[in-house]
């Protein structure tokens, strides 16, 4: 741990090479997206594809992409961080839940659903994931 | 369904792309400099010059989890979409550097539900062409 600690400071102890960490690995998704889109029809697929074939499976995700949407530009911040630990874990106890229940559909959840599914995992997000100071 | 090697290598990209977001949260959150996750730092881009950024994420939620079936948004060619989505975010960034204004949370809010709405409409994957 201390060890980590030690490489932490080290490398990643300045707010500039942080956000250039970031902005990176951002970048880079959407670069691997553009080069998959130009490889398409040679049986690469999209990571939208991915995700429409797989839609039933992910609706956790739908839930988690709400919840950390929310998180960017609706965020609670809170002082005490004991008494708010148990929201996170009720949030991602969703987020497993959903995971298992969308191992046993079949079929593509409706609009409506994923709609709803966006909806909560937000409002969830802003109840139970604050930000601890 | 669609399966075959690409398939799972890019599976595995995004699987890889998951893994490594989360390992640089998780030592953003143990290093010792206050306010650096990606979300705050997101809204700090989002308030500053970037406000095209819940643009971005709006558009991305509608195009991946919603989308229309009304055939009659669908654009004739399928990169449409795409391109006119990079074209407004260039026009946001430009604006984003000419106009500083300030970006309260109903206009970031508005930016966002505009994002969600082009993806839902534009940019679907879910439109059936009827015969």
């Amino acid at each position: 741990m201390s060890k980590l600690k030690k490489f932490l400071k080290k490398h990643l102890s300045e707010i500039r090479t942080i956000k250039i960490v970031v902005a990176v690995l951002l970048g880079l998704m959407v670069v691997i997206d553009i080069v998959l889109v130009m490889l398409e029809g040679k049986d690469f697929p999209t990571f939208s594809l991915v995700v429409k074939q797989l839609r039933h499976r992910l609706i956790w995700f739908t839930f988690l992409y709400g919840g950390l949407v929310a998180k960017i530009f609706y965020n609670r911040k809170v002082g005490e961080k004991e008494k708010e630990v148990t929201g996170l874990l009720a949030f991602f106890s969703m987020v497993f839940l959903l995971f298992v229940i969308g191992r046993h559909l079949e079929t593509a959840p409706s609009l409506f659903l994923q709609v709803l599914l966006l909806l909560s995992g937000g409002v969830l997000a802003y109840r139970a994931w604050p930000q601890y100071q | 369904m669609m399966e075959g090697t690409g398939y799972t290598i890019v599976v595995n990209i995004m699987i890889g792309l998951a893994l490594a977001y989360f390992i640089i949260e998780i030592m953003l959150i143990l290093n010792d400099v206050e306010d650096d996750t990606s979300n705050v730092l997101l809204l700090e881009w989002s308030k500053g010059k970037s406000f095209f950024i819940p643009f971005a994420l709006g558009a991305i939620a509608g195009h991946l989890f919603l989308g229309t079936t009304n055939a009659a948004f669908k654009m004739a060619n399928g990169i449409f979409p795409v391109l006119i989505l990079f074209g407004l975010t260039i026009i946001m960034v430009i604006i984003g550097f000419k106009v500083p204004f300030e970006k309260t949370k109903s206009f970031l809010t508005a930016i966002l539900i505009a994002g969600l709405l082009y993806g839902h409409f534009f940019w679907s994957m879910n439109y059936i062409v009827s015969p």
